[in-house]
């Protein structure tokens, strides 16, 4: 649902980054572009579309046009369509001259993911600065329970002594609920000391800490009755909202288990895993995302989430970890084949709370079909502090997501006091959150700071992130499309998952923010 | 070798030749086959030659998402400066 405008500023982005290729490059050495019909993958220009089916995949370079008398001439690598996108390999100089030749094509580079971008793990990290044993100092953090003073083990210590620099040292809490830190003597205070537990409790965030040989954090336990920033900006549902429509949740597996769950169905699409493993064996994220669109628990014992009457589907995509792979990648593989699978079990709407790197033409084409077959795919804009919208929300067929906070919503201390940041909203209180990307491809937002939902083990945590504010959105969508029954049981094409989108995002109210930031606003 | 998704566009059933085309590449395989796709471990070249006439196959190389995560990492050990 992006508008020819947001698509017109990215055209010209994409065509100036060609040019400035085209400058710095070798003119001589053939390279890999892309070739894109303007608006869509598709050609809609009569000439354009001419252009682009005369174009034939294999074979040797051949003509495709000329530039006063002068042929210009490329080979056509892949193509989505015969009227569609085109992967073509030519010189630099020859794509100059194609600019001429078809001043209405896009004309990008091609790029592939890289891998992560490698950082120091914590444990790493230690076990570094163990090697100038003579100038450092053991300093041991103990994480306790506000309420009984009981030890928290599994919690994750992150400590900052230049936070700017990402400096620091860190560790997990053993099961006395303690973590032994290596720093340099010299270093008298950290800038901040971040706790993350496992679950049942809030993070803790303390900034400006004197060092001590033995410190002690308190947490505070989760309160299931506390209004968080998803009960406050959409409500806890009533049973009987979001009945009638399916919802995909795209992730690491859901809780089959809790008590606040149901899952439907669901199938595991990872390579050489059994598809019926769709458990969270990859994680607690996708069941922190179920619970907050479907919950159906009742405070203080349980959890409500925004529809929860509607029927979860757990399609897993990130592998079980492994010593050797301890954070396993989704592969776009798996992600493109759970979207079919879902779209193929009757899914109205699919979450992804999932991201990253450059688009890539297999999950842009599973999306298209699901949206052809009536379905909408709702997506994370990202986690990258203020970074332009990250694949595949960026996708003009996704329903693109941003973080939004409020102050109040969560305990004095906890984690998330680090994520308000400016602009702030008409109520000065309501925040985007200031590890939310933004940009023009940003359709909505959702509620994606401080938010408690289910884990497995039968267990509740709070999370933050544009993955939250996700399935916020999807809640809200599955309780509106729940009460229009004539687009719910329409006939399963474009039309119907046009239909879908502009419900939600013409239900969208906005908080006033600039569109980068909130899109059409807060669905409601 | 690499490993591709070939995702079929064209309408109706997926044409049937196109495993038989894959498998003639030495050393390439089908590690996962599904409605519209295959998963496959070839040599691009040799890969998308063999397919160069089935226009209506995307072939895109696999790439993967890490789990979103909002907590702050250490990147550097702390240093002497302080």
């Amino acid at each position: 649902m992006k508008t020819w405008h947001k698509q017109a500023e990215s055209s010209s982005r994409v065509s100036q980054a060609v040019r400035s290729m085209v400058h710095v490059a070798d003119v001589a050495k053939p390279q890999r572009v892309i070739l894109l019909p303007g608006r869509a993958m598709r050609a809609t220009a009569s000439s354009t579309r001419s252009f682009l089916r005369a174009m034939s995949v294999g074979g040797p370079s051949a003509a495709v046009g000329s530039v006063g008398g002068v042929p210009v001439k490329m080979k056509v690598l892949d193509s989505v369509h015969e009227d569609g996108a085109k992967l073509v390999e030519c010189t630099a100089e020859e794509v100059q001259k194609l600019r001429a030749v078809q001043p209405g094509l896009v004309i990008v580079p091609e790029v592939f993911f890289q891998p992560a971008v490698q950082i120091y793990q914590v444990a790493s990290l230690v076990k570094a600065a163990a090697g100038s044993r003579a100038a450092l100092k053991k300093v041991v953090v103990k994480i306790v329970s506000q309420a009984d003073g009981g030890p928290v083990a599994g919690a994750q210590v992150v400590a900052f002594t230049n936070f700017a620099a990402r400096e620091g040292a860190g560790g997990v809490t053993s099961t006395a609920g303690t973590v032994s830190l290596s720093l340099p003597s010299s270093v008298k205070s950290l800038q901040r000391l971040y706790v993350y537990p496992e679950n049942s409790f809030w993070g803790s965030l303390q900034m400006k800490v004197a060092l001590a040989p033995n410190m002690t954090v308190k947490l505070v336990p989760i309160d299931l009755r506390f209004k968080d920033s998803v009960r406050f900006f959409a409500g806890a549902g009533e049973m009987t909202d979001g009945q009638g429509v399916k919802v995909a949740v795209v992730d690491t597996g859901i809780a089959l288990g809790h008590p606040d769950l149901v899952v439907s169905g669901g199938e595991c699409t990872v390579p050489g895993e059994k598809p019926a493993d769709f458990g969270p064996l990859g994680g607690d994220h996708g069941s922190h995302c179920a619970g907050i669109i479907a919950a159906r628990g009742t405070p203080p014992n349980g959890i409500r989430g925004i529809a929860p009457a509607a029927a979860l589907f757990s399609f897993r995509v990130f592998p079980k970890p492994t010593p050797q792979k301890p954070e396993p990648g989704a592969s776009n593989f798996s992600i493109a084949k759970a979207i079919d699978r879902a779209v193929a079990a009757g899914c109205d709407l699919l979450n992804l709370s999932l991201g990253g790197g450059d688009p890539d033409a297999a999950t842009e084409a599973a999306i298209q079909d699901a949206r052809n077959a009536g379905a909408v795919v709702i997506a994370a804009a990202g986690n990258e502090d203020r970074s332009p919208v990250s694949f595949p929300a960026s996708f003009d067929l996704c329903i693109a997501v941003s973080a939004l906070g409020r102050k109040g919503l969560f305990p004095k201390g906890s984690v998330d006091e680090g994520d308000v940041a400016s602009p702030f909203g008409k109520d000065k209180n309501n925040f985007i959150a200031a590890f939310s990307n933004i940009g023009p491809e940003i359709d909505c937002t959702g509620p994606g700071v401080g938010v408690i939902s289910t884990v497995p083990a039968k267990a509740y945590a709070i999370m933050s992130g544009t993955s939250m504010a996700t399935p916020a959105v999807v809640g809200l969508s599955a309780k509106l499309l729940a009460r229009d029954l004539p687009l719910l049981k329409a006939t399963r094409d474009a039309a119907r998952a046009d239909g879908i989108a502009k419900l939600v995002l013409h239900s969208a109210k906005t908080l006033g923010f600039k569109a980068e930031f909130e899109g059409q606003g807060l669905p409601t | 070798m690499s490993r591709f998704i070939l995702r079929y566009r064209g309408r109706g059933a997926r044409p049937q030749d196109v495993v038989g085309k894959i498998l003639a590449i030495g050393g390439a395989a089908v590690l996962e086959d599904s409605d519209r796709m295959m998963l496959v471990d070839a040599p691009e070249q040799e890969l998308r030659k063999a397919l160069g006439s089935e226009a209506d196959w995307i072939v895109t190389p696999e790439v993967k998402y890490e789990v979103p995560d909002t907590r702050k990492k250490v990147r550097k050990p702390p240093s002497n400066e302080k």
